[in-house]
């Protein structure tokens, strides 16, 4: 008879059963509060945890699915256990029933939209943080293939939109882009509601992608819709609209633009896990370029 | 993530070091059937491994269950349309149910503690080729 040695591989499983003696993945550990949201395939809840009394988001996944466990929830979990960033949300815990799939996440209080219509009250430190990774993917060699239904379509470049599927990571640097003059005008910059429509509203600022506008003529069309941009945010806004994939700015290309260049050499530095605000001198403080009685003005006039 | 441990069979009583040839090929057909991405095929023996290597006395009578459930977990994450559960009960020949597979879905995400590998033995290829600029990404190559 063999005998079983339950050292070292185990490690993984005595340590799990330490960590659940402590009451994690333990759905007796967090009190369910209010109803945050409902999505296609789960529901939030606003929660508290009894260990530490701090609030929790629990993402409630139901598995009553015929195909076992969906794939946006393995893909969300698997990325989310390896990031640890202070602009990333964090996944506490997992909670896994027969019946459920619970993601215990840290409690964001406001969407980005309130956020940034609340900055003018802001007094907290608080970061942005990305969240769900339901249909993220991990970069690799870009060798293969990928669906072209994918990302919201307002945020969505112009190369997947017309069917391209062999993109990488530049994918993300045009939404960047959209969500760049949307959080300084306060409204999307391609509303689409089909895809045809997203392209004639690209097509718009940018010309055809056989014909592109010059960039001086795309800088004054993005000018006179977000006044609030100066020179160098339309410049680097630009850098994000390019219409080729391969000439869109990359992410850390484009924290090297000159636009960034007012918070100094040591935002650079700063570790993964650190807040951008624990470099002296850098806050938040309201745009005095806005006043409430201007924002006012440009709503009228929208109305 | 924990490394593989080479010797996990020794704690698998019933399973013999052959077995896992035999089912690897027998994954590989599957793959191959259902033109699936050689990357899912990888993913999924990562999956059997660091399954066995994380547990103790699989039954043999299961090691197919805990293939195709691998495959089926890897099919999730690496495919743009991965196959159906009703297909994988069906090309395992009805040796399992859906509901069979499910439960084995959630026992092996459990003991692997639902993260995926990210690095392959053909991520790694392909990131070589990559780097010597060839363009091969299309093309086949046999194991």
């Amino acid at each position: 008879m063999r005998i079983i040695d339950e050292q070292k591989p185990l490690s993984r499983a005595s340590r799990r059963q330490s960590m659940s003696e402590i009451g994690f993945g333990r759905m007796e550990t967090y009190t369910k509060l209010d109803k945050l949201g409902q999505g296609t395939y789960a529901t939030v809840f606003k929660g508290k945890s009894r260990l530490t009394d701090n609030l929790v988001a629990l993402k409630e996944i139901r598995l009553e699915h015929e195909e076992g466990a969906p794939c946006t929830a393995i893909r969300e979990v698997s990325l989310l256990k390896e990031l640890r960033h202070a602009n990333i949300v964090t996944l506490h815990d997992i909670v896994h029933t027969e019946r459920s799939l619970t993601l215990v996440f840290e409690y964001l209080d406001k969407d980005l939209k309130q956020y940034m219509d609340d900055r003018g009250n802001m007094l907290s430190m608080n970061n942005v943080k990305l969240a769900d990774f339901g249909l993220a993917r991990a970069k690799s060699v870009p060798t293969k293939t990928y669906s072209n239904e994918v990302v919201t379509l307002w945020y969505r470049p112009p190369d997947v939109l017309l069917g391209s599927t062999e993109y990488s990571t530049q994918i993300d640097m045009w939404g960047v882009g959209c969500i760049f003059f949307e959080m300084a005008c306060g409204r999307p910059l391609f509303p689409g509601s089909t895809v045809d429509e997203e392209l004639c509203l690209i097509f718009r600022v940018l010309g055809c992608p056989e014909t592109p506008l010059p960039v001086a003529s795309v800088s004054d069309t993005l000018l006179s819709r977000a006044p609030r941009l100066h020179q160098d945010a339309i410049s680097l806004l630009t850098c994000f609209l390019a219409y080729e994939a391969k000439a869109r700015v990359s992410a850390s290309d484009g924290m090297r633009h000159i636009y960034f260049k007012s918070l100094g050499p040591e935002v650079h530095l700063l570790p993964d896990v650190a807040s951008i605000f624990s470099v002296p001198g850098i806050q938040l403080s309201p745009d005095p370029s806005i006043s409430k009685s201007s924002k006012n003005r440009r709503l009228s006039m929208l109305l | 993530m924990e490394r593989l441990d080479p010797d996990y069979i020794s704690r698998h009583p019933s399973l013999q070091s052959y077995f896992r040839a035999v089912l690897l090929d027998w994954i590989i057909e599957v793959c191959d059937l259902y033109n699936l991405n050689r990357e899912t095929y990888y993913m999924t023996v990562d999956y059997i491994d660091r399954y066995l290597t994380l547990s103790s006395g699989h039954p043999r009578s299961e090691l197919q269950l805990l293939g195709i459930t691998s495959l089926f977990v890897a099919s999730k994450i690496e495919e743009i349309d991965p196959p159906p559960l009703a297909d994988l009960v069906y090309i395992a020949d009805d040796s399992f149910s859906a509901k069979d597979i499910v439960e084995m879905e959630y026992k092996l995400l459990e003991i692997v503690g639902w993260s995926h590998t990210k690095w392959t033995a053909n991520k790694w290829l392909n990131l070589y080729l990559h780097m010597t600029g060839l363009q091969i990404g299309r093309c086949e190559f046999s194991l």
